[in-house]
């Protein structure tokens, strides 16, 4: 009962934020958004308990039945394991970012009506396509995802730029919905999936490249980081591209395990994207790109990680999910607190904000140092996951490979912390206050928390969220016992470490006024002879790696393909055409 | 009081703290006796640290004095952790996880991001410039090195695991042969990893003087230094686990073999030291994308086929 | 009793390890071509454990050599204040001690002493590299007879 509300809550605040599109107060439509997903997430939490104590359940709703001898159109919603897993982060997520859009908002003028509705209309689709058991109805609210993700990338429609962007991203996740019908049909009416499950897998796997950001069909997301940020957050970060991969669960679990080759394609797919998503992540000087490419790594962990196959690796790539879903939104969060104090997204043109943004600059420190995979949160347990899964199931190639696009996410969000947090502070910016972003910095710090959380105590995540989805796909329940005691430890020592130090900072060093201030040392001269920016960060590897840059962007096969396509259907149309009126011509 | 014994005397901080300083001493003094210098007194690190500590604090304008101390102190607390979960004789039974190898390339990252965050949050301009060069410097002998432990994982098994005990107890001849030839790979990284000569190019002193530690002064000085001994003793400590017989014979050999070990490791730097002058960045990152790292990820492939087969 | 141990140790070390900036005033270069030759197969200082390092932030000892021109005289003035304490200054060759041949320059404003505290003189045009190391030795027993060490 309480699934169809949780999704039907969120339908009806589009509606009502649509109706009265024409209150034109940010205020309003935040706060109904912020309530209708925390509704959303109470309804949800309320299933959560009673399928941990009561096993699955499923809530129908009859529709359209007189044509139900030929094809079934009931709405169904199930809570079992996989479905709430993937509803649950993505109503927690959505909350902390409408909490955080409340007041990022307040700087436009109007069109509140039209992106909250689309806003709330995306969680509902989101969290309808996630509960759905019925494909149809999946494939539905599959496309509204897509449909909701053009209408808000296009929300400054009247700058070109937006709406190319947005015609982009609608255009090449459009593909994804052709791969997920094709696959959807092929399973429902074929009368043995196993025997067409090569054509059904071919079909999500496209669905996979192109929702989920995989190579070749990742181009679109750096084009729709011209949206507002929570849109960014929540859409493309956090939930949007999670539908392929809840989909590569879904088939996994329909079909009942996937065939050796098509393991090996996904392993191999999903590092290959991930090692091309992070270099170009690193020499992006525009910081929501730079994050942008950072999705499309961080996914291919999870592609990886289903491909493997094993309990741990599945295991591995739910966490990584999850993780990903709380620290990509968060690190969003700060990029665009960032963009609204500095009137920028170029890192080259920002420096020195850690003395001006203190909360912000821990927040982003916590986003980055889960997502770099620092022991203690909650990255590192899931990437430590995927390594090992990786080499337990003989592929030590993932493994390696894994740690290495790990050491240069590390790198970039370094880059990222030097040349905006650190450095040198810019004279526009001397005049800078944190205080009327307290109310984002609340919403990053709802995802900020269980970054920590899970980091120090992953067992609570994997007990409660994670077994339940890998008792469901026949797998066995992972133990992570013996991941406790280094844990604990390490967590204790560092507190233990840093109490220690602080103690001693305040009690010896400080009162005995050691420490002097003086200027820089610059070799003598009065001013600097070389100020570095974030463009000369990772200069060398950008001139190394310059060819590579080159050819490795998808964008120009894509078009030359595209053009391909175009002459030929031209060529058709002309022959046609020729001989249309080689016929209609009076004899 | 077990736990306080094994942190700040045996794996850990004593431990730790003397075997890189007397590496750190005997590499100098090694290289100045191959200069026909006499040299410094081997405990030397040991003097410059506790003068250090004597030292008062000189911070530039306008930068927090507690972040100042606090970014070299976290690494020095990772490094502990480090050398504690590492399987020392008279201590491997109480250091039995799977994983260890990864925490320790994890933790072992830590004092050069500390460093490079140190660079940009002092600014310095020369600072600046030397945590860029880290940074870049890290893509590339990152790599190299991930290839060698992976390889090395591959020889206890199957199933395989990052496990630094496993590693340590494959003694096949065929786990020998990899071993041999993966010893090039690890010490170039290293090398690299511990910015020694050739690759000293972050703190290359003639041109931007200390790199990113232009501005530690005191206090913050020693704890780098005491970053940099520690680190000394893990990648000393770890040449020995992996490349010589140290879990299987008794655990007093084994402590032997370990200080035999890393003393024949930095001999061999004292050596590539004193024979190579510095390379620029742009000639580091050349021979590691062209040579080292294809090289290195062809080994980790010839040695999966040979297990599978 | 270990308390003194560990502060006796402390105060040995300030004695054996000696780091050294080296500021030129405006001096012609002999007595930096000395200093350099310190630090070779020949003289090697690095035994006493003396370095030469490259931020004065680091530094214990200031070697000045030349006298102080007006352009140099800020950049020596604030090379000294960045240097922590306990520090020491010696000044190198006749030139830093008196102007020498420099003296009543057009662009000379005096000895360095006019300017900074100097604690040990080593004389000569140039300074011998001997009396050079014999002058930071000075410099270094000054150190520890320095009182104020915030340690203790």
């Amino acid at each position: 009962m309480f699934l169809g509300f949780s999704v039907g809550v969120l339908f009806l605040g589009a509606l009502i934020s649509a109706l009265f599109y024409r209150i034109n107060s940010p205020k309003f439509h935040g706060s109904l958004a912020f309530l209708t997903s925390a509704v959303a997430l109470y309804f949800l939490n309320l299933t959560f308990f009673e399928f941990i104590k009561a096993g699955e359940f499923s809530w129908h709703l009859p529709l359209f039945r007189w044509i139900r001898d030929f094809i079934n159109l009931d709405l169904i919603f199930k809570a079992n394991g996989l479905n709430l897993f993937f509803a649950l982060f993505g109503a927690y997520v959505s909350v902390g970012i409408n909490l955080y859009a409340i007041k990022y908002m307040t700087h436009e003028k109007e069109g509140f009506g039209r992106f909250y509705a689309f806003i709330q209309l995306f969680i509902g689709s989101y969290l309808g396509l996630t509960l759905s058991e019925n494909l149809f109805w999946s494939y539905v609210f599959f496309e509204l995802t897509g449909l909701c993700s053009y209408q808000l990338i296009a929300f400054w429609y009247q700058s070109d730029l937006s709406s190319f962007s947005a015609k982009k991203a609608f255009l090449m996740t459009h593909i994804a919905g052709y791969g997920f019908l094709l696959g959807a049909l092929v399973f429902t009416l074929s009368p043995d999936p196993k025997v067409y499950q090569d054509l059904i897998l071919a079909g999500v796997l496209i669905a996979v490249l192109a929702k989920s950001v995989q190579w070749p069909l990742y181009t679109w997301i750096p084009y729709a980081m011209n949206a507002p940020t929570p849109v960014s957050a929540l859409l493309h970060a956090a939930c949007l591209v999670k539908c392929g991969v809840y989909l590569l669960f879904k088939f996994y679990l329909l079909l009942g395990g996937f065939p050796e080759f098509w393991k090996n394609l996904l392993i191999y797919l999903g590092m290959f994207s991930s090692l091309m998503g992070v270099l170009f992540a690193l020499k992006q000087a525009d910081v929501k790109k730079l994050l942008a490419y950072h999705t499309v790594s961080q996914i291919g962990y999870m592609v990886s990680g289903i491909g493997l196959g094993t309990s741990l690796g599945l295991a591995s790539s739910l966490f990584h999910t999850l993780n990903h879903a709380l620290f990509k939104g968060l690190l969003f969060l700060v990029a665009g607190i960032l963009q609204q104090a500095t009137h920028t997204r170029d890192l080259s043109l920002m420096g020195g904000l850690a003395s001006k943004l203190p909360k912000t600059t821990v927040l982003y420190l916590i986003g980055a140092a889960s997502i770099s995979g620092i022991p203690g949160f909650n990255g590192f347990v899931s990437k430590w996951m995927f390594y090992q899964a990786a080499i337990e199931a003989n592929h030590p190639l993932a493994a390696a490979l894994g740690l290495f696009i790990s050491t240069l996410t590390t790198l970039s969000f370094i880059k990222v912390l030097d040349t905006a947090f650190l450095g040198k502070l810019d004279e526009k910016n001397k005049q800078l206050s944190e205080k009327p972003f307290y109310l984002m910095i609340t919403g990053g710090i709802i995802l900020a928390i269980p970054c920590v959380v899970f980091g120090l105590f992953p067992q609570i995540a994997i007990t409660f969220l994670i077994n339940p989805a890998l008792s469901l796909l026949n797998l066995r329940e992972v133990n992570i016992s013996f991941y406790q005691l280094p844990t604990v430890l390490i967590g204790a020592l560092f507190i233990l470490f840093l109490g220690l130090g602080i103690l001693i900072y305040f009690t010896w060093l400080k009162p005995k006024e050691i420490i002097k201030e003086t200027e820089v040392f610059k070799g003598g001269e009065d001013e600097p002879v070389f100020n570095p920016t974030a463009d000369d960060f990772v200069a060398d590897i950008e001139n190394r790696l310059a060819n590579f840059y080159k050819k490795a962007d998808p964008d120009q096969y894509l078009l030359k393909i595209c053009s391909f396509i175009e002459g030929l259907i031209l060529k058709v149309y002309t022959t046609v055409k020729k001989l249309e009126q080689i016929w209609s011509k009076p004899c | 009081m077990e736990f306080l014994k094994d942190l700040f005397l045996y794996p850990g901080f004593l431990f730790g703290f003397v075997l890189g300083g007397l590496l750190e001493g005997f590499k100098r003094k090694l290289k100045a006796r191959m200069q026909l210098r006499k040299g410094p007194p081997v405990t030397q690190p040991f003097y410059d640290l506790s003068k250090l500590l004597l030292k008062n604090i000189t911070k530039p304008y306008r930068i927090s004095s507690f972040t100042y101390l606090l970014i070299p102190f976290v690494p020095t607390a990772a490094l502990l952790v480090g050398l504690l979960i590492m399987p020392y004789p008279f201590y491997q039974e109480k250091s039995s996880f799977s994983f260890d190898l990864i925490l320790i390339f994890y933790l072992t990252e830590l004092p050069l991001l500390s460093q490079i965050i140190f660079g940009y949050f002092s600014n310095s301009p020369y600072g600046m410039i030397g945590a860029a060069r880290a940074g870049q410097m890290f893509f590339y002998y990152n790599g190299v090195f991930i290839m060698v432990i992976t390889t090395l994982c591959l020889l206890e098994g199957p199933p395989y695991s990052f496990c630094l005990k496993s590693i340590a107890e494959a003694w096949d001849p065929l786990d020998v042969l990899i071993k041999i030839l993966t010893i090039p790979f690890f010490v170039f990284s290293v090398l690299a990893k511990l910015k020694l000569n050739p690759f000293s190019i972050p703190d290359a002193e003639a041109e931007i003087l200390k790199g990113p530690l232009t501005e530690a002064s005191g206090v913050a000085l020693a704890l780098f230094k005491l970053n940099y001994l520690l680190e000394l003793a893990i990648f000393g400590s770890l040449f020995a686990f992996f490349y010589l017989p140290v879990l299987k014979t008794s655990p007093t050999i084994g402590l032997i073999l370990i200080l035999l070990g890393a003393f024949f490791l930095f001999f061999i730097f004292a050596l590539v030291e004193n024979a190579t002058a510095r390379l620029r960045l742009s000639q580091f990152s050349a021979l590691y994308l062209k040579f080292l790292i294809p090289l290195a990820t062809l080994i980790l492939v010839i040695t999966w086929v040979f297990k599978n087969w | 009793m270990f308390l003194d141990a560990i502060k006796q140790f402390l105060r040995y070390s300030q004695k054996k390890s000696l780091w050294v900036f080296h500021v030129n005033t405006g001096s012609c270069n002999g007595c930096d071509i000395e200093i350099l030759a310190l630090f070779s197969s020949k003289y090697d200082a690095e035994r006493f454990g003396i370095k030469l390092v490259g931020s004065p932030k680091h530094a214990d000892i200031l070697l000045v050599t030349g006298p102080v021109t007006t352009k140099s005289r800020d950049p020596l003035l604030r090379a000294y204040d960045m240097m922590p304490k306990p520090k020491a200054v010696v000044s190198v060759g006749v030139c830093s001690l008196s102007g020498g041949v420099f003296a009543k320059s057009y662009n000379v404003l005096g000895p360095v002493d006019n300017f900074i505290p100097v604690h040990v003189y080593v004389g000569g045009c140039s300074a011998h590299p001997n009396m050079i190391l014999e002058g930071i030795l000075r410099a270094a027993q000054i150190l520890c007879e320095e009182e104020e060490l915030w340690s203790f």
